[in-house]
């Protein structure tokens, strides 16, 4: 268990940042509830805030236990995460036309959430585990390329089938990150995204028709103003008229007047930039700059590999998350329904990037070791 | 270090980023926010009613009521065709009618569609009873123009349209859009400035579904004021009844003031079918029917004046001494003139003829006599000298000036030679003289009052005003003795048994009058009527036009016949 010294080194720039993000959150999804027109109440924050303690309450867990305890249980873990995705497909619950949901006495959860941090799990063990002669034997490499790819793969599948396209995407900079922090030579990762490159028309025709038409609105929004575009121009309008200053909490007429959609999950940073202005993003960009670079920071100072890649796998997804989110919200990527961590509403997703957090910090913690 | 890398990868990303953001917070943050307020709101019109039009005794002609219309919201019309056939028993019109006029002026999601003008108010609280099952129904109150008297009052009151865009130009600067309604004729035109209201508005804050969150800005609308016109309302029915069967134009005036009493155009139209878009139909049909019911024939249609021009060719004749009032002419039914016949309109001839005689007798060759002494010129200065050739100068849009030939317009624009037939024709009120029905009535005016012609008018007040003076009285210097002998005759073509107006002599009358018939190069003669009554301090002076009507003493002297009466009946006699 963990010592008062050790409690002591917890990091806690990157601590204060995780709360601030997710005080800030909070009260974005406030003002994304509150809704003028439709008396829907705040119901999505009273949830939300239920989420929130039950996540601290996670991350500390995962704090206090020594995070190799997780790494030899990482792949039962992921294995169990693989089969409730399973689960999901065979009994899922269907909401907007996908099937994401599981529902366990009451509570609806989504096991894909969950599954990228299992997945990280499973890929630092195994990577880990083989970590010895980066420049050496090339064929063990190309193994151990194989088998993490595979790892990755495998709940990729499963989330493309649910359908979600956004989410079984973040796995691909995940795995990339963990494979170029593992000693993957450069020459290889380029070799790769070729490969992708190339497959990608073949991806093209699996894709369902709203997935298509979302990129192919995402490449030009004018295409479809009123459907797939509408949210994207909606939401650039939102930030936009934001300018410098924002129009304040609450203020946020694209938000309040109900023209923004999803704008409690997805588009939430839409509401951020147009009630707190460009000052207000910068800050919130900022704030998650100070959480990856304090991330990497441990994971540099980390000396065991397994915590190393851990650490780095947990970061590229929050960052992944991150830069798609904002970007989609700005039109700079296409509309793939990826969360923002600590703003996005879904005790899922908030629990998974809490739980994130936590681990790092635990790697933070111990260090030494 | 390979953290290093993805350290760079994750900056990069995050640059990227708030490079987006810069772009479209700071840089288009401008255009950003003119789209987020044009998203939120939305402009809702408010319809100004417009001032009345009153007659002289205050009762309204034309005047804004609040009726009702039945509009829907598109947004909120869940499915159209379901609802236009539960609207259709409460309208009476067919779903597809209803479909059509909703296709029709749909403009957008947020703005409601009108389907049914004045709906009765009873069907209104009906339909509002009912809109829980009729979604997106909106029963409103409007300002509707209504023309109580129809088309009695067609072309004197005129009709509403959409601004024209050259109007526009110019009516800019009183506050006219785009979308208001003028008034394209008649009063309502002449008249649009006072008329007219101010438009309010009313600016709201709307959700993304268009329903309304809060008013942010709203303009009352102002009403018009209103105008007082001199017009008799019975009167101008009972006239326009009068002129039912005929095409023509009839004229009353009060000779001491100017104040038109009545001034009736037919065939015409009816305003109220211009208010309703729904009538377009019926308006089109107006415009190309070629009786031209849009045609206001008492101060647009230029005629030739017939013999009730003779009263200002024996005025000019005993003026310049060219006739003394015994000169006598003797008629024997026609005039030779070179080897041209000049008939008179009786065959058998009038014998010796004085000027009284003549006019009562209606004698043509005694004028063609008298023309030939005048000389055309001479003619031409008595059709000046009473006002012919040009606008009267009536508060109504778009007057004629009518036309008197003289041997200088000849040469000029025909080419002609003048030939003394010409003169001869003049004399009689025949050729290219042309006169409107109103100038023919100052003519008879300018004889009533000896010369005090008052500038004939509409409008006398504007309710709540101060008093609007009188136009100011024209002076036409007359010779009392000239007009003693002219007088005469006028009287006697009503009093006497040989009268060509005999026909519309009545008990307790004495009017005087001059007849006419026009003859026109292709079909029936246009019939006139021109007079005052009583004959002593004349208190009404009118002209009866009858366009192809037959004579002057048949037809039209009728019509005044029933036209005196009912003045008198009304106690204007």
């Amino acid at each position: 268990m963990l010592t008062r010294r050790e409690l002591r080194r917890v990091d806690r720039p990157l601590l204060i940042v995780t709360l601030l993000l997710l005080g800030i959150g909070l009260l974005a999804l406030y003002s994304a509830s509150l809704q003028k027109t439709q008396a829907t109440g705040i119901q999505f924050l009273m949830r939300q805030l239920t989420w929130a303690p039950l996540g601290l309450l996670l991350a500390g867990l995962l704090l206090v236990v020594e995070y190799h305890r997780w790494l030899e249980w990482a792949y039962l873990l992921y294995g169990v995460n693989m089969l409730l995705l399973l689960m999901v497909l065979e009994m899922g619950v269907v909401r907007g036309g996908a099937q994401r949901w599981l529902t366990f006495a009451g509570l609806t959860v989504q096991p894909s959430e969950f599954a990228k941090v299992t997945t990280v799990l499973a890929l630092a063990r195994y990577l880990g585990s083989r970590s010895a002669t980066p420049w050496g034997r090339a064929d063990s490499q190309w193994k151990a390329i194989g088998v993490s790819a595979l790892l990755a793969l495998i709940p990729m599948v499963l989330i493309l089938k649910e359908p979600n396209l956004g989410t079984a995407s973040v796995f691909l900079p995940i795995l990339l990150a963990m494979l170029l922090v593992w000693g993957i030579r450069p020459r290889v990762i380029g070799l790769m995204l070729a490969a992708g490159a190339l497959l990608a028309p073949f991806a093209w025709g699996r894709l369902a028709d709203y997935q298509r038409s979302r990129l192919l609105v995402f490449l030009n929004p004018s295409l479809d103003p009123l459907g797939a575009g509408y949210t994207v121009v909606q939401s650039k309008i939102a930030i936009g008229s934001g300018r410098l200053w924002g129009k304040g909490w609450l203020a946020g007429t694209q938000n309040q007047l109900n023209f923004l959609p999803e704008r409690h999950t997805d588009f939430i940073f839409s509401v951020v930039g147009e009630e707190w202005g460009f000052l207000g993003t910068t800050f919130c960009l900022a704030l998650f700059g100070l959480l990856f670079y304090r991330g990497i920071l441990i994971a540099t100072q980390t000396r065991d590999p397994f915590g190393r890649l851990l650490v780095v796998g947990l970061v590229a997804m929050l960052a992944t998350h991150l830069v798609v989110n904002t970007g989609m919200t700005l039109g700079l990527m296409p509309v793939v329904g990826l969360p923002l961590p600590f703003f996005s509403y879904g005790g899922s997703w908030l629990l998974t990037s809490l739980t994130t957090v936590g681990i790092i910090l635990s790697i933070g913690i111990r260090n030494g070791v | 270090m390979r953290l290093l890398i993805v350290q760079r990868i994750i900056l990069a990303g995050l640059l990227f980023i708030w490079g987006g953001l810069f772009y479209v917070q700071i840089l288009q943050g401008r255009e950003f926010r003119q789209a987020a307020e044009k998203n939120r709101t939305r402009l809702v019109h408010l319809p100004a009613a417009r001032g009345p039009i009153l007659d002289r005794h205050g009762v309204p002609l034309v005047e804004d009521r609040v009726s009702f219309e039945l509009a829907v919201f598109p947004q909120e019309l869940k499915s159209p065709r379901e609802s236009w056939e539960r609207l259709s028993p409460f309208v009476g019109l067919s779903p597809e009618e209803l479909a059509r006029r909703y296709r029709r002026d749909y403009s957008g999601p947020f703005a409601p569609v009108t389907l049914v003008r004045d709906i009765p108010a009873q069907t209104a609280f009906l339909l509002e009873e009912n809109r829980a099952q009729l979604s997106g129904l909106l029963v409103r109150p409007v300002p509707r123009r209504h023309y109580l008297l129809g088309a009695a009052l067609g072309p004197v009151a005129g009709y509403l349209g959409l601004i024209a865009p050259e109007e526009l130009t110019h009516l800019k600067p009183y506050g006219y859009t785009f979308r208001d309604l003028v008034g394209k004729d008649g009063l309502e035109s002449a008249y649009d400035r006072i008329l007219r209201g101010q438009d309010g508005g009313l600016q709201v804050e709307v959700d993304v579904r268009g329903r309304m969150v809060r008013q942010m800005g709203f303009r009352q609308p102002q009403a018009g004021r209103g105008i007082t016109v001199s017009l008799d309302g019975r009167l101008q029915s009972y006239c326009y009844r009068l002129l039912e069967e005929w095409a023509g134009a009839i004229l009353v005036m009060d000779p001491a003031t100017g104040e038109i009493l009545a001034l009736v155009s037919s065939p015409t139209f009816d305003p109220n079918a211009f208010v309703d878009p729904d009538r377009k139909g019926e308006v089109l049909h107006l415009l190309h029917q070629p009786v031209r019911p849009m045609f206001n024939r008492a101060f647009r249609s230029a005629v030739p004046p017939g013999s009730t021009f003779k009263v200002a060719v024996a005025y000019a004749a005993l003026e310049g001494r060219k006739i003394g009032p015994d000169t006598s002419f003797h008629c024997s039914g026609s005039l030779l003139l070179g080897n041209a016949l000049f008939r008179c309109w009786w065959k058998e001839g009038h014998g010796p003829q004085t000027v009284s005689q003549a006019l009562e007798r209606s004698c043509n060759v005694f004028f063609y006599q008298t023309g030939r002494r005048l000389q055309a010129d001479g003619i031409a200065r008595a059709a000046h000298l009473f006002g012919l050739g040009r606008p009267t100068g009536i508060d109504l849009p778009r007057e004629s000036g009518g036309l008197v030939p003289d041997p200088g317009w000849m040469r000029a624009v025909l080419q002609q030679p003048w030939r003394e037939g010409d003169t001869l024709s003049f004399a009689i009120g025949q050729g290219a003289l042309a006169v409107t029905p109103l100038q023919m009535l100052l003519l008879d005016t300018a004889i009533a009052m000896e010369g005090e012609v008052p500038r004939p008018h509409l409008l006398i007040g504007i309710p709540g005003e101060p008093r609007i003076d009188p136009p100011r009285k024209a002076h036409i210097p007359l010779d009392k003795g000239a007009l003693s002998k002219v007088k005469e005759g006028m009287e006697r073509v009503v009093a006497s048994e040989t009268g060509t107006g005999r026909l519309a002599r009545l008990p307790g009358i004495e009017a005087a009058a001059k007849t006419g018939t026009a003859q026109v190069s292709r079909g029936t003669a246009h019939a006139w009527f021109i007079g005052y009554a009583p004959k002593d301090h004349p208190k009404v002076t009118f002209a009866v036009f009858l366009e192809h009507g037959g004579k002057g003493g048949g037809e039209a002297a009728l019509v005044a016949r029933d036209l005196l009466a009912y003045l008198k009946e009304l106690e204007y006699l």
